[in-house]
């Protein structure tokens, strides 16, 4: 107890010198703000929640103000994480770092203007445990800590008649390696609601919930190339294509894992995504209602590129809606996102335990227990900050899907069905000293895990008890 | 791993090699204002100065000599809110005397687009304080700097047509002080936060 508070004294010292050392200089702040020489909250309502300017200054492809010599920017997360009930049923420890500091990483930016047609960001990060952790928190594994994070290159063109008066057409084509990074609503997957979260959950063999491959699974694995273009500030389209990031695109999955089974996900040649989005502005309100989606041939294995895919199909639909005035903010954004996966490789499969496959399959992936399964992800988020210093956010997610013993093989005793279900809700308090240095504390409770609303794993463990306290310190220079 | 180095150090290089042009006569001046005020201000200013956010003040019609000064006072940064710092500063500090004579003929030469009018009675009011003054503050007539409806005076700006918000929060800024206009502190020093929403509606309607 003696080393949390010390713990819990360490944080607050390092904030307060962070935020008093941040002071007297307006311009520490990342490269996009030094480049157009505003602040982070002409773009942001809180990092990375961005304006109608900021989605504005991310569709004309960073190209908004003066290049700067040395584009560079930095960003590091220090953090505490409280769980319920940090032991196992035997009492063991599961959560690495229960109670104690832990540094995760920091990233790199090289983020700017090239030309007045040419922009992007470069991040790179190192993650202390980028290679796991052993229950001490110390970080193992042999995977490289450091390594490409996400990428958006853009070129961009601009269009205006003889006698307008704002753009009629922005347009343009983007290279990135993060299906929704190139998205400038945060209602898409890469950079929704949570923004970040404790690095450690509860040590379970089957607490990855599943996620469809749009939402969040294929991020610095894949190269995605498309054009979109932005009507009026009306109507958004934009295509894409995925492909594995090897060959010449090798750079856009940097660091990762290529050489184990399911290190990376590997598509079988260019695989579609779209979207299509309203969006409205009206004095300090803007809204936006849209729709995205792809189409995706997986192989079951990063290392059997022979095999037959199996066909991923997710659909989603999205809204946000943004009150921005000063001093106060309200904004808010619904996600459901709808998978369908025809599992043509994968399915018949062997399933070592729980016994529902006799087929092959490839020998290697997942192995599911039906032709094909569904998944559905509901996200919430409403938050509300004054003077854009002071934030308070509360958000719900929900998983649901059918049965499959063979893809969510929890062990439960009784033998109940297992279904990938999850719920829970997220309360979060912010408070921003200054623009580029974000003070949180993020409550994450679940209602229901693995399926279960109650001892899911059949040892008495309920969801309640991976609810986690999580006191983080984020800052962008 | 030296290779994707190598890569990213060899794409901020080409990052870092600047070139600007700066347009010389009138036309080009006027061109090139007319460029910028289309590409980068109208995203917050809205479409030829009608700004759609509160946020963000309307300019079309504005008076020229008013938009020069501000511009100037931002880049030299004696123009110091809040606001102006976050959002301006940056804007101004690339732009060089013609290019801001530019932008101020620019949004003097726009039609501005008329606001959505508020409570009649406040407006009322407001009209009254606007023409008349109010003697026991005292706050003396604002016709007198900002025209008869308020259409702006030489270097005093244009306040019709300009969102309530906005109007409401220059001048509490320029009654604490936090934004500089020496001559409009005296003025305002009395004003309470009704009279302000009064005079605001007024304007808002115009």
């Amino acid at each position: 107890m003696a080393t949390h508070r010390l713990n819990f004294l360490w944080l607050i010292v390092a904030a307060g010198i962070l935020s008093l050392t941040s002071l007297p200089s307006a311009h520490a702040v990342p490269s996009y703000a030094r480049q157009t020489g505003q602040q982070c909250i002409a773009c942001h309502v809180s990092f990375p929640e961005l304006t109608p300017y900021g989605r504005y200054f991310k569709l004309t492809g960073y190209t908004i103000g003066e290049r700067q010599l040395l584009p560079f920017a930095v960003m590091g997360q220090v953090g505490m994480t409280w769980t319920q009930q940090a032991h196992d049923s035997a009492g063991v420890l599961q959560v690495p770092r229960d109670g104690g500091v832990v540094a995760t990483g920091g990233s790199v930016f090289v983020a700017g203007k090239a030309t007045d047609n040419l922009g992007g960001f470069v991040q790179w990060t190192f993650d202390n445990f980028a290679g796991g952790s052993d229950i001490s928190g110390n970080p193992t594994g042999g995977t490289s800590h450091s390594g490409i994070d996400n990428v958006d290159l853009r070129l961009v063109g601009k269009h205006a008649g003889p006698d307008a008066k704002e753009l009629d057409f922005i347009y343009g084509l983007t290279l990135h390696n993060n299906p929704t990074a190139q998205d400038v609503w945060n209602s898409t997957p890469a950079f929704g609601f949570p923004f970040t979260g404790p690095p450690f959950l509860f040590v379970d063999s089957d607490n990855a919930t599943p996620a469809a491959l749009v939402d969040g699974s294929m991020g610095q694995h894949v190269a995605g190339m498309g054009g979109y273009f932005f009507w009026k500030k009306t109507l958004y389209g934009e295509v894409s294509f995925y492909r594995t990031a090897d060959g010449a695109f090798s750079w856009l999955r940097a660091g990762q894992d290529t050489a184990s089974d399911q290190g990376v996900n590997r598509l079988n040649g260019y695989n579609p995504y779209w979207r299509l989005a309203l969006n409205h502005e009206w004095g300090p309100h803007s809204i936006m209602v849209g729709t995205f989606g792809m189409i995706a041939n997986k192989y079951p294995s990063n290392l059997v590129p022979t095999s037959g895919t199996d066909r991923y199909t997710d659909t989603a639909l999205d809204a946000q809606y943004q009150y921005i005035t000063d001093p106060h903010t309200f904004t808010a954004q619904v996600t459901y996102i709808h998978e369908k996966t025809d599992w043509d490789a994968s399915f018949p499969a062997v399933v070592a335990t729980g016994g529902c496959g006799v087929g092959t399959g490839i020998g290697a992936g997942p192995t599911p227990c039906g032709s094909s399964s569904t998944l559905n992800t509901t996200r919430l988020k409403a938050a509300y900050y004054y003077q854009r210093k002071y934030g308070a956010t509360a958000a719900y997610f929900q998983t649901t899907g059918g049965a499959d013993a063979g893809l969510y093989p929890t062990v439960d005793p009784a033998g109940n069905p297992i279904f990938p279900d999850q719920r829970g809700y997220i309360l979060q308090l912010d408070y921003l000293p200054i623009q580029n240095v974000r003070l949180m504390l993020q409550y994450t409770g679940f209602l229901k895990y693995n399926g279960a609303s109650g001892n899911y794993d059949g040892l008495g463990r309920n969801p309640r008890d991976n609810n986690q306290l999580f006191l983080n310190l984020w800052v962008a220079f | 791993m030296n290779k994707h180095i190598a890569a990213i150090i060899g794409s901020t290089l080409v990052w870092g090699m600047s070139t600007t042009q700066a347009a010389e006569s009138p036309d080009a001046v006027n061109k090139a204002a007319a460029k910028v005020a289309v590409e980068v201000c109208s995203s917050c200013h809205g479409p030829g100065g009608n700004s759609i956010s509160p946020t963000f003040p309307r300019l079309a019609a504005q008076r020229e000599e008013y938009i020069v000064n501000q511009l100037k006072a931002f880049k030299s940064r004696k123009r110091a809110e809040q606001d102006a710092h976050d959002f301006m500063w940056g804007m101004a500090a690339p732009l060089d005397d013609k290019l801001i004579g530019g932008l101020a003929h620019y949004y003097a030469s726009q039609i501005p687009s008329p606001m959505k009018p508020g409570d009649p009675v406040l407006i009322a009011k407001g009209r009254d304080m606007f023409e008349k003054g109010v003697a026991s503050k005292p706050l003396p007539p604002c016709v007198t700097c900002h025209g008869k409806n308020g259409e702006g005076i030489g270097e005093f700006p244009r306040l019709a047509g300009q969102h309530a918000a906005y109007i409401v929060k220059q001048i509490t800024l320029i009654q604490s002080l936090l934004r500089a206009a020496p001559v409009m502190h005296g003025i305002v020093s009395d004003m309470n936060g009704a009279d302000m929403k009064a005079v605001a509606e007024f304007l808002q309607s115009k």
